[in-house]
């Protein structure tokens, strides 16, 4: 099954189709280009004003400079919008030959029919396939690419656009709100259980790119869901840009799991913004695993408005050779008796960089509150380099917050009892590895969790001597 | 005032340096600080030790004291805070302390007004140091202490710092083999900014940082710790412990940079916050930067309200709910300063006042 379902294998991926596409914005991002984009899509008026609108903030906004470097950003190198074809497809018949292939390759048909409710790919910067099960549509659960969810539910989908990420909060999401293109848009009904995951696959083909994807997930009072989004990319010399915004509303009672394989080329920079609201009674879980990239800088978060609401946020990070892991994750407490967890694990090697950023924040009168947080990062070379910087702000006495991280090395002895039993040192070092990510893996669905495993045995080899 | 009066017979060298001085601080000032402390204008005061006694202490003898200035400037006592600049462009007298004593005590006292305390400790022996920094009324005091220790030297050091507004620029140097062990304790400081600041770059060296504030009333507290390991074989253990009451605010950060050549070092941090009130808040930032492999580093970091549980088992045995609650803050606290009863006291007193 393990070769299968072979989503985050970088030597899998790294093949490149040649170059074609029904339409392309040239190089650099103005106006002109935000227009053409909006009119592509053939958009209401009042979202190319957003468009526009967020284009003047990015463009006055300057780059942070507290995490990730991001001076080789170009921004006037990127193609902002490519579109791969005209036919958009829900059936994998409908969709262009060379498209399809890629996505034979990857595997991700094959992962539809064996274990999805419902499956969307993007490729470059649209989603040319948008498919769910028909017991889930007749229920009434929508599952759609962005642009189709506007044109089709153009009211429930203003009421929750940008409404947790404004077009102003950071850079990369006023970038995101001027171009995005793609994504998912997702409602599930009140008091539906969607018991297999739903999927969405990005593929960038191009070299210097930027993808821009835009999420909307609403879970209604009860309902639950599992969203999982893998992604890749051929490797090229140059840079690409993948800028998503996510946003995700659980209502009273409902439950969303976000579950991410990130595992980009190592020419890209993954700059996105992704954020969850959650009402009484409710639960969000982020299952966040970041092993490509060049510069990763995501923090996903949860606000937790709701009382007894609860938030979790999983993360592993693995930075290897030019990889900056910037990862970690933010729990606002506004309900009374919330309560939230952050586990973060991280691995770096060969000059690798790994950086956990995080804020537990509670917020006066949220009383009953309870967070912990929990940092271990594995260093396995003299070059690599972790970092820790957690951010506690509490401003209601009635509130337990703890935090502890600890950085180390595989232990000697370990090793050393490892190959007492007739180990070779690398397979020693790979098994600890696994035993310390085990508490991610045990998240994911069982074929997931064999791929993570398969990637990060290939990514020890060689770790050694 | 400038500082070429105070320059009146000192070479053209000390009124350059005083010159440069404070044009830092006034290049420096525009960044804004959420705790001020005022002082600029504010007419200045010399430092003025007390020979005072305390109980299980010797105060120091007049030897082990000498008042200098030009020991300030030399190289590597540079600022490591903006009100520092100011000091040292405006630095009448300074105190450079030798002590031998096994357990010394020396207090300083601020009347109202701005008043400059320069400390500059060099710890050649084994021995303990009990230093009492005490404010007046409307008092602002701006602490410089540089503290040295001698190779294989075991040093332990307890501050007090009560009253008044506070800046404190607290940073040490230590030789192979030396231990420095720090206890500070802050009370009823109006505004506080604690900043203790460490480069640890020889081999074996052993920092340890315990440091606990009660914050009260409208109180504010900004406390940094910086701890950077640049060699082999360094141990640093930093833990800052604050209570916070009535409308008070702490910020506490921990930093702990981790160089490539400190192998084998062991590092922890730790920021706890106890609230007592609702109204306090408490912002905690405990970081760690690890460029090197082979070293364990740790940090932790908690902020809640007491334990109902503890109180609850006091209010069994007999205590009332205030009195439980205090016991726990106390406790909390003062299990730092065990072995100082005049802090242990003074801990308690502030507490029920």
């Amino acid at each position: 099954m393990a070769e299968k379902f072979d989503f985050i294998d970088s030597a899998k991926y790294d093949f490149k189709d040649p170059e074609k596409y029904a339409f392309r914005t040239p190089k650099g991002l103005n106006k002109e280009v935000v227009e053409e984009i909006s009119r592509q899509k053939q958009e209401p008026k009042w979202m190319l004003d957003i468009r526009l609108k967020a284009l003047d903030i990015f463009l006055k906004k300057p780059t942070p400079t507290w995490g990730g470097d991001l001076s080789a950003l170009d921004y006037d190198s990127y193609t902002y919008y490519i579109k791969p074809s005209e036919k958009k497809g829900g059936t994998w018949e409908e969709i262009p030959d060379n498209i399809k292939k890629t996505f034979d390759r990857l595997g991700v048909p094959e992962a539809e029919r064996k274990f999805l409710a419902g499956l969307g790919a993007q490729y470059e910067s649209e989603m040319v396939y948008h498919s769910i099960r028909e017991d889930l549509a007749k229920k009434g659960v929508i599952f759609l690419d962005t642009e189709t969810g506007l044109r089709e539910y153009p009211e429930l989908f203003r009421e929750y656009f940008t409404k947790l990420v404004p077009i102003e909060d950071n850079k990369f999401a006023s970038l995101n709100t001027a171009c995005w293109s793609g994504g998912s848009f997702i409602y599930v009904p009140e008091g539906v259980n969607i018991d297999i995951p739903l999927q969405a696959y990005f593929r960038i083909n191009s070299e210097k790119m930027g993808q821009f994807e835009r999420t909307i997930i609403v879970a209604d009072e009860g309902a639950k869901l599992h969203y999982i989004e893998g992604c890749t990319a051929p490797q090229y010399s140059t840079l690409s840009l993948h800028t998503g915004v996510i946003e995700i509303f659980v209502k009273k009672n409902a439950s969303v799991r976000y579950t991410t394989i990130q595992n980009w080329a190592r020419n890209i920079y993954n700059l996105v913004t992704q954020r969850s609201m959650v009402e009484e009674g409710g639960l969000m879980e982020w299952v966040d695993g970041n092993i490509g990239s060049k510069l990763t800088m995501k923090y996903p978060s949860i606000y937790l408005i709701g009382d007894n609401s609860r938030g979790k946020i999983l993360s592993i990070t693995f930075a290897t050779e030019g990889q900056h892991q910037d990862a970690g994750g933010k729990v606002i407490h506004k309900g009374k008796n919330s309560a939230s967890t952050i586990v973060s694990k991280s691995i770096s090697r060969f000059s690798g960089r790994c950086s956990y950023r995080g804020l537990v924040k509670v917020i006066k009168n949220a009383t009953g509150v309870k967070s912990s947080v929990k940092c271990d990062a594995l260093m396995l070379d003299e070059q690599s380099r972790s970092d820790t910087y957690p951010v506690m702000q509490i401003d209601e006495e009635d509130a337990t917050v703890s935090h502890e991280a600890t950085v180390g090395k595989i232990s000697d002895e370990v090793i050393h009892y490892l190959t007492s039993r007739g180990i070779k040192e690398s397979d020693a070092q790979a098994m600890v590895v696994m035993g310390f990510i085990d508490e991610f893996a045990k998240e994911l669905p069982m074929e997931y969790a064999i791929e993570l495993n398969r990637l990060i045995q290939l990514e020890m080899e060689g770790s050694v001597g | 005032m400038t500082p070429n009066l105070l320059s009146e017979f000192e070479s053209d060298k000390f009124l350059d340096l005083r010159k440069k001085f404070l044009e830092s601080y006034d290049s420096g000032k525009k960044m804004d600080e959420p705790v001020k402390l005022d002082f600029d204008s504010l007419p200045i005061n010399k430092i003025s030790p007390q020979f005072e006694k305390c109980d299980h202490f010797e105060t120091l003898n007049e030897n082990e004291i000498t008042h200098k200035i030009h020991p300030f400037y030399e190289e590597g006592l540079n600022p490591k805070s903006n009100f520092s600049n100011y000091l040292l462009a405006f630095l009448e007298e300074g105190i450079y302390l030798k002590p031998h004593s096994q357990k010394g005590y020396l207090k300083f006292f601020a009347k109202t007004g701005l008043t400059l305390e320069p400390v500059i400790v060099e710890f050649e022996n084994d021995c303990t140091l009990f230093l009492h920094f005490s404010g007046g009324d409307g008092s602002v005091c701006l602490d410089f202490i540089r503290v040295f220790v001698k190779e294989n030297v075991k040093a332990k050091l307890f501050f007090l710092f009560e009253n008044g507004k506070r800046g404190i620029d607290f940073s040490s140097k230590l030789e192979n083999g030396s231990t420095l062990e720090v206890y500070p304790v802050v009370l009823k400081g109006e505004g506080i900014i604690f900043n203790s600041t460490h480069n640890i770059d020889k081999k074996d060296a052993f920092y340890v940082e315990k440091s606990v504030s009660l914050i009260k009333g409208k109180d504010k507290l900004r406390q940094i710790t910086l701890v950077s390991e640049n060699e082999e074989g360094i141990k640093v253990d930093v833990e800052a412990r604050s209570i916070l009451d009535d409308s008070s605010r702490c910020f506490i950060k921990g930093i702990l940079n981790v160089e490539k050549r400190a192998k084998k070092s062991e590092s922890h941090y730790g920021g706890h916050c106890l609230k007592f009130s609702k109204e306090s808040k408490a912002l905690i930032e405990p970081q760690l930067e690890i460029k090197s492999l082979d070293v364990k580093a740790t940090h932790s970091a908690s902020v809640s309200n007491v334990d109902d549980e503890k109180v609850f088992y006091l209010e069994s045995r007999g205590l009332e709910r205030e009195k439980a609650r205090k016991e726990i803050g106390i406790g909390f606290l003062s299990s730092f300063v065990k072995e100082n009863q005049f802090l242990e006291k003074k801990i308690e007193e502030n507490f029920n006042e």
